[in-house]
């Protein structure tokens, strides 16, 4: 019933965790925080979620921004700048 | 030899190690990737003299292997299908499990620093489909700015954000049945 009820007041946490994406880059609009906020003051289950996906986040971050292993081989590095130099010679 | 010909051979030797290594990672495959890097030394080649060396050579030819790969995703994936959530939510628009309350107990430690974590990760992440993982690698290596990303794959703001919304939902999946053992 409460939760039938946040979701005519507010949004339904579909539309919540949507937002939590939108906030995570600072594109949400001041308004559709000012919800998202009063949506995770009632909603347990996106508070947990919200939770979850900091760490996500994170992790997310850490990894993008990490070196790329190497994983061309020196043979096939060397073959495919030798059949690339030959073409553009 | 010219001067062009002779600047492309030298950046061919310096730099596609860098460009592979990118385009495995963006695309996830190896002879596509070949394949793009071969095209980003072909279009430096031929606007070579359009290059007036504001950049670095190397952030040069990597905007221009951006470009390719966002060119590559909008041919393969030109009609950007719905991005279904009915996995996880009901018809309402809530949540369908409750395995999203369990929180996740190794939270505050130094979870980011473990390297059994970490490889999880990257393999849950390589576990998402092509159609939203090049998006969402793109839009991290773009420092997120969203805009740019949906102008280049033709994605429109509104799915990029599902695609975000739903590649996540996976991702939280994937960690909880492989790490936290939730599921």
């Amino acid at each position: 019933m409460v939760r039938r009820l946040i979701h005519l007041l507010l949004m339904p946490c579909r539309q919540a965790t949507l937002l939590m994406e939108k906030r995570n880059t600072n594109s949400i609009t001041s308004l559709q925080k000012i919800r998202l906020n009063a949506h995770l003051m009632i909603c347990k289950w996106c508070r947990a979620y919200s939770r979850k996906i900091n760490v996500m986040e994170d992790a997310m971050k850490k990894i993008f921004t990490q070196d790329v292993p190497d994983r061309f081989n020196k043979t096939d590095l060397q073959l495919f700048k030798d059949k690339l130099k030959e073409k553009l010679k | 030899m010219d001067k062009r010909s002779e600047h492309i051979q030298q950046w061919i030797d310096t730099y596609s190690e860098t460009l592979l290594n990118s385009a495995l990672f963006l695309l996830s495959d190896k002879q596509d990737g070949e394949d793009i890097v071969q095209n980003v030394f072909i279009s430096a080649f031929e606007s070579y003299y359009s290059f007036e060396g504001r950049s670095s050579v190397k952030t040069w030819l990597m905007a221009i292997l951006k470009n390719k790969v966002a060119e590559f995703y909008r041919k393969k994936y030109r009609h950007t299908e719905n991005v279904p959530l009915d996995r996880y939510f009901d018809q309402e628009g809530s949540w369908k499990h409750a395995d999203i309350l369990q929180d996740w107990n190794e939270q505050d430690e130094n979870l980011l620093d473990n390297n059994d974590f970490n490889k999880v990760m990257a393999d849950c992440i390589d576990k998402l489909p092509l159609k939203w993982l090049i998006p969402i690698k793109l839009y991290y290596l773009e420092e997120k700015k969203a805009d740019k990303v949906c102008q280049e794959t033709g994605i429109t703001t509104t799915n990029l954000w599902k695609i975000l919304q739903r590649g996540r939902m996976q991702l939280r999946e994937c960690l909880e049945f492989n790490w936290f053992n939730i599921l």
